[in-house]
């Protein structure tokens, strides 16, 4: 048997005075003009791109434009749809239908709360999964204080573990920035729920929204998510592109390079120079001269313990002529030597 | 009969109809969205899930709800 839930009844009756429409009620939604200017502009842009040649940035003013035209086409129909709604009232629902809503919301959805003081009600999603990429749960909250008012957006969706792409901190979700959804093809089915009082229906289509993935408008694509910033220059690169072998961060191509001896690719601050032949190493391929302290590559280094310029200082005389060895060195190619290398006798 | 039929594809309106006795879910279904797929949608009778041959009685209240909505981006 299902009990009564005194609270929801009271949050039924606040929704339903919420509801009440006003004597003077026609709203029609705010315009965003700005369209007007950045629609020519961004076209424009497409225009001198493809004259031109330039693919990377036709695409990106294509896309651009492309955003802009979503976003006209989603605010026409909200107008249209309070011009409908205008000539067409809908009745009021009762109370009892408002607080079968509220119950129905917590079978719908994993976690559902409503604060009587705020007038809110929110719900929790599932984890959200969206070709592969993984963006965590959302509250969606409703003021339904706002709920009658076509020009404030009455509802919030928060990440509650936000999963970013790298390109942007406000982009939770392709089609959500901050806490703000955009509607898209839900935006007239959302406003209707609304209106109507229908919680569930509003809660779900919400719900749905989240739960798809339009290619052609979101904030921020899906790729973004598989990208990272390259650690040296800041450019976005794919999670499974080149990273350093050293430090562990993802670089990009042009900021990637490769152990001349090992192979191991590594960043710029990662890699080491031969000081004899000045090929790039990465630090284990690198070795110390004893002798002249410099790092060189295993092909600079013919020794144990010194590089080819000091092995060469010590040994090449006395394999070309052990005699003379001893006269032939001058003072200053004596002092280089540490004490007790090679097999030379220094004149007293 | 008489039922509240909410569809919340497209422009998500709520409707009173007259539909006969002894109509399934399925058949509802299939009578107003001749195009979809049940698997597409979320089907709810007095806002609770339902059963393809549950039966639609007097005053029942059945919405229909796509499972993909495309949201966009707002400038």
């Amino acid at each position: 048997m299902i009990t009564f839930n005194r609270l929801l009844w009271r949050a039924a009756g606040r929704l339903q005075r919420a509801l009440e429409p006003p004597a003077d009620d026609f709203q029609l939604p705010h315009l965003n003009y700005r369209l007007r200017t950045t629609l020519p502009q961004l076209t424009e842009s497409l225009s001198t791109a493809l004259r031109k040649g330039w693919s990377v940035s036709a695409d990106y003013a294509r896309k651009q434009v492309l955003s802009e035209l979503w976003c006209l086409q989603s605010q026409i129909q909200v107008a249209l749809h309070a011009l409908e709604s205008a000539a067409n009232q809908i009745s009021l629902p009762a109370q009892r239908d408002l607080y079968d809503e509220f119950v129905a919301l917590d079978s719908e959805f994993e976690m559902c709360s409503v604060n009587l003081r705020e007038q809110t009600v929110s719900v929790e999603t599932e984890p959200i999964v969206l070709d592969d990429v993984e963006l965590g749960r959302f509250r969606i909250q409703l003021d339904w204080r706002q709920i009658r008012n076509v020009n404030s957006h009455p509802y919030a969706v928060e990440a509650l573990t936000p999963c970013y792409p790298a390109s942007s901190r406000q982009i939770p979700h392709p089609h959500i920035t901050g806490t703000r959804l955009c509607e898209g093809d839900g935006t007239v089915p959302i406003q209707q729920a609304l209106r109507s009082g229908r919680l569930t229906d509003f809660f779900q289509i919400v719900n749905r929204v989240l739960h798809t993935y339009n290619s052609h408008g979101p904030y921020v694509a899906l790729d973004d998510w598989r990208s990272v910033e390259c650690h040296a220059c800041g450019q976005l690169v794919s999670t499974e592109g080149d990273y350093c072998r050293n430090c562990q961060e993802s670089v990009c191509e042009s900021c990637s390079t490769w152990c001349a001896h090992c192979e191991e690719s590594r960043c710029d601050a990662c890699i080491g120079r031969c000081a004899g032949c000045d090929d790039g190493c990465c630090p284990n391929c690198l070795t110390t001269c004893s002798e002249c302290e410099e790092q060189v590559c295993p092909n600079c280094f013919p020794s144990d313990t010194l590089c080819k310029a000091c092995h060469a200082l010590t040994t090449s005389p006395i394999a070309e002529d052990s005699d003379t060895a001893t006269t032939q060195k001058s003072p200053s190619e004596i002092a280089v030597q540490s004490a007790g290398l090679g097999e030379v006798v220094v004149p007293a | 009969m008489r039922i509240l039929y909410i569809n919340n594809d497209g422009a998500g309106f709520a409707d009173h109809i007259e539909i006969a006795e002894g109509t399934t879910v399925a058949q509802l279904f299939a009578q107003r969205v001749p195009e979809g797929s049940s698997g597409d949608y979320l089907i709810r009778v007095n806002r609770q899930p339902a059963a393809a041959d549950q039966i639609v009685q007097d005053g029942d209240r059945v919405s229909f709800t796509p499972t993909k909505i495309e949201g966009a981006c707002q400038a």
